[in-house]
């Protein structure tokens, strides 16, 4: 009943990671080779979620508050799973195109997102932490961070973004995302990136009272 | 350079945790298409167990009974240092309880949470044999991370099943002498703790009915500890747990500095290579590493000395996973991953050397299950009159 395989013995020939050669457990298919295997293997899809669903989730609970994160994280992986035979094989990092899934169904829940967002923004003018409500642990969070005074300007400033600014600030802000990922995210191509962003950065400026640009 | 967007980085929104049980049931939609995929593969059982946390004791009111007349002392030093060590928090208390019936723990048909109740009929999927780093470093790349804050707490539910120990000697309390006996004590535990490790923690544990240690009569003693009962976990001046949430986040990310940490942590008698191993698996224990030191930890596990796969390994709640362990005092020590995922199940021992271990081969002589690792905003206050800091005085 209990076998027990000693380190040392040969390795044998190991199903995961598929079509990759076992050479070091560090060797890893790409997104592309699993959503690939995934088309006759659909199990294989799993690999896919357990390698992005945690970031996926962190930002859309960023952007909607933890009330919408599970089912927006779920939406987006079955989703990808159905649109799986649609994916770009040329594209070994599938996160661009998972943002690119959950931005659009993030905005199926703005009015949710200005919510919270007009709930930090009016955090300064409270004294105490109000009861009830996840958006307001967010506060603690702002007591911690250095520019705290901020946070409620910067929430307002976002709220005052249109949505597609937002959308493609926030993936390279809170996602991280580089900006030829955010334009493959986002279905755009990679200049007109740079001048959203230009004009987004111009706003912010103006709305949180900072100098103009060129100023030390 | 793009000051106005680094302004907006730096002040993201803490990500909410993504529960165990939320993630497994968004993974459990793309896996399962049809009657086949629902198949009852262990994440079932922890929604089961999460939708109801303490399904066990619901309707038993005697537990809420006992437990506001238990009295508690966390002991500076526990008796039961098995072959599965303990973490630190959680000795026996050396409780004395008044005669409250247990509710028998009864499974209810769908779910295997009661130690006691049906086994969770399960489809393994086909595992290819895999070598002991392998699968450590497919648990690595399944590390994730809940990313609490400071001032947040570690939530862990958990049952356990471990051995507790007595050697033959004078109670100083009684002053009655005891034969040298061994018993399987089980318990359902939620523990939290905080994650900087500057406020005070908080261990709930239900008792279960005791098993037999297998080759031994279980001894009347094991019969004292039932019912539920709390301790807070406070702060001790100046001493940090080790495994706060805060300092494993300073802990090395690369496998040889884990491994060289693995080695430097206390022993006690132990070789290096069962400490090195033993501390693998306080580092895991009712609490949250970080997924970088996660990564690094099981790659590091990897390279210790014995350590060995052990294919099919079922966890406390049944849940069936691959067996990572090592051999020690004759009993193999198994940190039990998910198949697919590699998350942390649980852990077991099992008897592989009989006279080692005294006990015969094959014997299951510990058994957990890790349930539910959540972020939790504070941690319940417990009236707890006994508790104060190991040397306290």
């Amino acid at each position: 009943m209990v076998r027990t395989a000693a380190t040392d013995i040969p390795r044998p020939v190991s199903q995961w990671p598929p079509g990759v050669p076992d050479r070091t457990p560090l060797a890893e298919p790409s997104d592309a080779e699993l959503i690939g295997a995934s088309l006759d293997r659909p199990d294989d899809f799993a690999g896919v979620f357990d390698r992005h669903a945690d970031e996926i989730h962190a930002y859309v609970g960023r952007r909607l508050g933890p009330e919408h994160a599970d089912d927006v994280t779920a939406e987006t992986f079955l989703l990808a799973f159905r649109k799986r035979h649609r994916y770009d094989p040329a594209r070994p990092d599938a996160r661009p195109w998972l943002y690119g899934i959950a931005s659009r169904l993030i905005s199926g829940h703005r009015r949710s997102e200005m919510r919270r967002l007009k709930a930090f923004a009016r955090a300064a003018n409270r004294e105490e932490r109000p009861p009830g409500g996840d958006a307001y642990d967010e506060e603690r969070t702002a007591e911690r961070a250095s520019a705290a005074a901020m946070r409620p300007a910067l929430a307002a400033a976002l709220a005052r973004l249109s949505a597609a600014e937002r959308e493609l600030l926030l993936l390279i802000a809170w996602a991280d995302l580089t900006y030829e990922e955010a334009a493959e995210a986002l279905g755009v191509p990679v200049g007109t990136v740079r001048s959203r962003l230009h004009r987004i950065r111009a706003k912010l400026r103006r709305h949180l009272h900072l100098p103009e640009e060129g100023t030390p | 350079m793009n000051d106005e967007i680094r302004m907006i980085a730096r002040e993201r929104p803490e990500a909410p945790p993504y529960s165990l049980a939320a993630r497994a049931a968004a993974r459990r939609r793309l896996t399962g298409d049809g009657p086949r995929g629902h198949g009852l593969f262990g994440r079932d059982v922890l929604r089961a167990v999460s939708r109801r946390p303490y399904g066990l004791a619901i309707g038993g009111a005697a537990l809420v009974a006992a437990a506001a007349v238990t009295v508690v002392t966390v002991m500076p030093n526990g008796t039961a240092t098995g072959p599965v060590a303990q973490p630190a928090s959680e000795q026996p208390p050396s409780a004395r309880l008044p005669a409250a019936p247990l509710p028998s723990a009864q499974g209810d048909g769908a779910s295997g949470e009661a130690g006691g109740g049906p086994e969770v009929v399960v489809a393994l999927p086909k595992i290819a044999k895999v070598s002991a780093e392998e699968v450590l470093g497919r648990a690595a790349r399944a590390a994730t991370d809940l990313n609490p804050r400071d001032d947040q707490f570690i939530k862990v539910s958990s049952q356990t099943m471990y051995g507790a120990f007595s050697i033959g000697a004078t109670d100083p309390d009684t002053g009655e002498a005891s034969e040298e006996s061994r018993y399987l004590y089980r318990t359902k535990r939620t523990i939290w703790l905080s994650a900087d490790g500057t406020r005070d923690g908080a261990l709930k544990v239900e008792n279960l009915a005791p098993r037999a240690y297998p080759g031994w009569p279980i001894p009347e003693d094991a019969y004292r500890e039932k019912g539920t009962w709390w301790a807070s976990l406070p702060v001790c001046d100046g001493a940090t747990r080790d495994t706060a949430y805060t300092s494993l986040r300073r802990l090395p990310t690369d496998a040889e500095g884990m491994r060289d940490y693995l080695y430097s942590r206390e022993r006690g008698d132990n070789p290096p290579d069962v400490g090195a191993w033993t501390a693998v698996g306080d580092l895991l224990r009712e609490t949250y590493l970080p997924a970088a030191q996660r990564a690094a930890l099981f790659k590091a596990a990897a390279t210790i000395p014995g350590v060995t796969v052990t294919q099919d390994a079922q966890d406390a709640a049944g849940r069936r996973g691959i067996g990572v362990g090592r051999v020690s005092s004759g009993v193999r020590e198994d940190i039990i991953f998910d198949p697919k995922t590699y998350e942390l199940l649980g852990e077991r021992g099992v008897v592989v050397n009989e006279k080692a271990a005294r006990s015969p081969v094959g014997s299951l002589v510990a058994s957990t299950a890790q349930l539910e690792v959540t972020v939790a905003d504070s941690a319940p206050e417990v009236d707890d009159p006994t508790s104060e800091c190991a040397n306290g005085g």
